[in-house]
């Protein structure tokens, strides 16, 4: 199993408020919190916030934590690269 | 406000006029609230039957038990009968007297009794009593007898009812804060449920309904005659209900996964979770009571491990 670095999530997001993304590895125990992004509508870019977590896997998070806060996700680009290759596989 | 009906008579049973143990019931009269009420019946044990209560009497020689009861009808329902019976092991010696409360005020219908036992069953037994009737929502029926003092720190525990049954309780204790009380009646809902012995400061009431909120106080009675004391606080009770609804009023709202503190009726003991966009209404707007948190779930997605497991 390769040692995985997150680099990289770009989200096609439109809506009101603060979207607000974390990357969280296997079991819980580490977490990476990443820039917020402030929604817009309609949105005419896509933020890419950079990250650098190190991790066999990790999964993303995003939520809204205020009243009357909307998040419409369309796409979301996670980029890694393999930093460290296991032996075996 | 009169007593309504009549008070019947049981009749009176002479079994026990071989074993030499006559009965002397006093007359009375009937009628109006604070007035004695009439026709008390007589009540003997005897022809094999087993006393109401353990038996005092000398091993070896037959006991014998009697007593008086009165029954009436009360529309109103919120009548308490006191009873004033006394004893007289001989025929010169000098009356014991005991007060006895409320029972039995269901469906309108009252009932009321003493029972006392005669430990030996050679010489003359007198038994007197004497019935009379209090609303228990006149603040004194008697102004010229001296009440006891109000009881206080009505407090309401140990909650249950069952929705299937429609059936519950709860356990009542409050504060004698003398008087010289006779004894305590408990109040629900205006009308009498109960009584204990002076001295007693706790009551279990069933209680045999719908759900809803019932509420109690309790009153003492003494000493001087019949009387009253005032209520003490009133104390409200819910059977049922379930879960409390919540409602989220006011402006600004709450924190998506933040806390609020709700002030409700009921049982704070569970941890409810709203969800966002669902209307709950509200039935509880009392303050200053139990209160709950509640937490919000954050509107979130995630996404799966990446790379995916193999």
């Amino acid at each position: 199993m390769d040692i995985i670095h997150y680099a990289a999530v770009r989200i096609r997001v439109t809506g009101t408020g603060i979207l607000r993304t974390k990357l969280i590895s296997l079991g819980d125990v580490f977490e990476k919190v990443l820039a917020n992004i402030t929604m817009v509508d309609p949105a005419y870019k896509l933020p890419n916030v950079l990250t650098n977590f190190k991790q066999q896997r990790a999964r993303l998070r995003v939520e809204t934590t205020a009243i009357d806060e909307i998040f419409l996700i369309d796409k979301i680009i996670i980029y890694v690269r393999p930093v460290a290759t296991g032996y075996p596989q | 406000m009169p007593v309504n009906g009549t008070v019947k008579i049981d009749g009176l049973s002479h079994e026990q006029a071989d074993a030499g143990v006559p009965f002397n019931a006093m007359p009375l009269i009937s009628g109006e609230y604070g007035a004695p009420v009439t026709d008390v019946s007589v009540i003997w044990g005897g022809d094999g039957l087993p006393p109401l209560d353990p038996m005092i009497g000398i091993q070896g020689f037959p006991c014998t038990s009697g007593g008086a009861s009165a029954t009436g009808t009360d529309s109103n329902g919120s009548i308490a009968v006191v009873c004033t019976y006394a004893v007289q092991p001989t025929e010169d010696s000098i009356f014991d007297t005991t007060v006895c409360g409320v029972v039995d005020m269901e469906d309108g219908f009252w009932q009321q009794e003493a029972r006392v036992f005669i430990d030996d069953v050679t010489g003359t037994r007198r038994i007197q009593a004497s019935f009379v009737a209090l609303d228990v929502n006149d603040p004194n029926d008697f102004p010229g007898n001296t009440p006891p003092n109000d009881p206080t720190n009505l407090v309401a525990s140990d909650i249950s009812y069952d929705e299937d049954e429609e059936e519950g309780g709860a356990t009542l204790t409050w504060t004698d804060n003398g008087g010289n009380p006779k004894g305590t009646i408990i109040i629900r809902d205006d009308k009498g449920v109960g009584s204990v012995p002076p001295g007693d400061t706790s009551f279990r009431d069933i209680y045999r309904g719908p759900p809803g909120t019932k509420h109690y106080k309790v009153k003492t009675y003494g000493p001087n005659g019949p009387s009253l004391s005032g209520p003490s606080n009133d104390e409200p009770v819910v059977y049922g209900g379930g879960s409390p609804d919540i409602n989220i009023t006011g402006s600004g709202g709450i924190a998506l996964g933040g806390t609020a503190t709700f002030l409700f009726i009921g049982d704070p003991s569970g941890i409810y979770t709203l969800v966002e966009g669902k209307t709950h209404d509200t039935l509880y707007d009392r303050t200053g009571e139990e209160s709950v948190d509640v937490a919000i779930p954050n509107p979130f997605i995630e996404t799966g491990y990446i790379p995916e497991e193999e």
